[in-house]
């Protein structure tokens, strides 16, 4: 019975079931257990607070309008950041920044200066605690392009296959090998770079 | 192979998408080649310091701020009117053909009047359109295929 579910103690699956039949608490456990999942995808996409608190606002809703679509093939949480990552591409097609980041486009289809870098042995874990590492990607993902960022954060974190990717970003297996291949190496240069900014401080 | 493919290939190596024959390919070149070892080695330590450290957020807004906007915006979407089910697809092959059968019977409505001929100007049908509406005794039927582009103004006398 609905009524008897303990919301704070049911495990996902259970609330899941539950707010399929209409139960709104229900629903309410669940995007209180994940939203911070949910906007922290948002935001590693679109680098942008207000947009991206708004996106996964709407990726609930959506979530909540498709529930009976819900299968459990895989985790609630990992279908939600589905719907928000789909929502974030739309938003950053609209948004048209691939057209104002011409000069990535451009160094990525002659091979920009990452190329010509001298591979590095980034090490930026040596000697830092790992809330001063996050910090210190998060800001070289934010020095990303967004074509680089988007199939980063889809291959790595997401842990997607490049035909995946390709499927979800329009374009070809060789476009996201290129495009995951220059945002590593844009990374382990920025990671290295800010590495040495601060030893030089 | 280039090197923009060979580079291209030890990162798929990696990631394992490669087909065993090519892994075994790309392995061995690797191993033979101290640029490629070195390329390996730097995809693979960038690989697992961002898979190992994905930035946590927190989302700005609290718990019941955000829910609350949540919900209201569920009740409004469930407040507007479902959208209709979609049309039959042969339903759209009837405009087109619903404005050929009114044209061919405005034809023979003409004819079968005893007019003789389709010379709208000379006959005594020919009156301006505003006046015939105006007429008591006159009736008109307009319709209009867009997808022909065409329409259709059916007169009665009667």
């Amino acid at each position: 019975m609905t009524s008897k579910l303990n919301y704070s103690t049911a495990k996902d699956d259970e609330l899941v079931k539950a707010a399929q039949k209409g139960d709104m608490a229900a629903f309410e456990e669940l995007v209180a257990r994940h939203r911070d999942k949910i906007y922290a995808r948002a935001f590693s996409m679109l680098r942008n607070e207000d947009e991206a608190v708004d996106l996964s606002q709407e990726a609930w809703v959506k979530g909540w309008q498709r529930l009976n679509q819900f299968q459990g093939d895989a985790s609630f949480a990992t279908w939600m950041t589905r719907i928000v990552i789909n929502l974030c591409l739309d938003q950053l097609r609209k948004n048209k920044r691939i057209k104002s980041e011409s000069i990535d486009e451009m160094n990525e289809e002659t091979g920009g200066v990452e190329r010509q870098m001298p591979i590095l042995n980034p090490n930026p874990t040596e000697g830092l605690e790992r809330e001063e590492l996050r910090q210190r990607i998060d800001k070289a993902l934010a020095q990303l392009s967004y074509e680089h960022r988007t199939v980063l954060v889809l291959h790595e974190f997401e842990e997607l296959e490049y035909k995946l990717i390709a499927k979800r970003m329009g374009c070809s297996i060789g476009t996201v090998m290129s495009r995951l291949f220059y945002a590593r190496r844009k990374m382990a240069a920025l990671l290295a770079g800010l590495k040495r900014e601060e030893l030089e401080k | 192979m280039n090197t923009r493919d060979m580079h291209l290939k030890v990162q798929a190596y990696l990631d394992n998408e490669l087909s065993p024959a090519e892994a075994r390919k790309v392995g061995t070149w690797i191993s033979s080649n101290p640029e490629g070892r070195d390329l390996f080695n730097e995809l693979k330590e960038t690989r697992e310091i961002l898979m190992q450290n994905e930035p946590v957020l927190k989302l700005p807004e609290s718990r019941d701020f955000f829910w609350s906007k949540i919900e209201r915006e569920i009740a409004a979407a469930e407040r507007l009117p479902a959208e209709p089910e979609p049309r039959p697809w042969w339903t759209r092959l009837l405009a087109p053909l619903a404005g050929t059968v009114a044209l061919f019977a405005l034809l023979f409505s003409l004819v079968d009047r005893g007019s003789g001929h389709m010379d709208l100007s000379q006959s005594h049908d020919a009156a301006p359109l505003h006046q015939l509406e105006g007429a008591p005794d006159v009736s008109t039927i307009t319709f209009r295929s867009e997808a022909e582009g065409v329409t259709v103004v059916w007169l009665s006398t009667q």
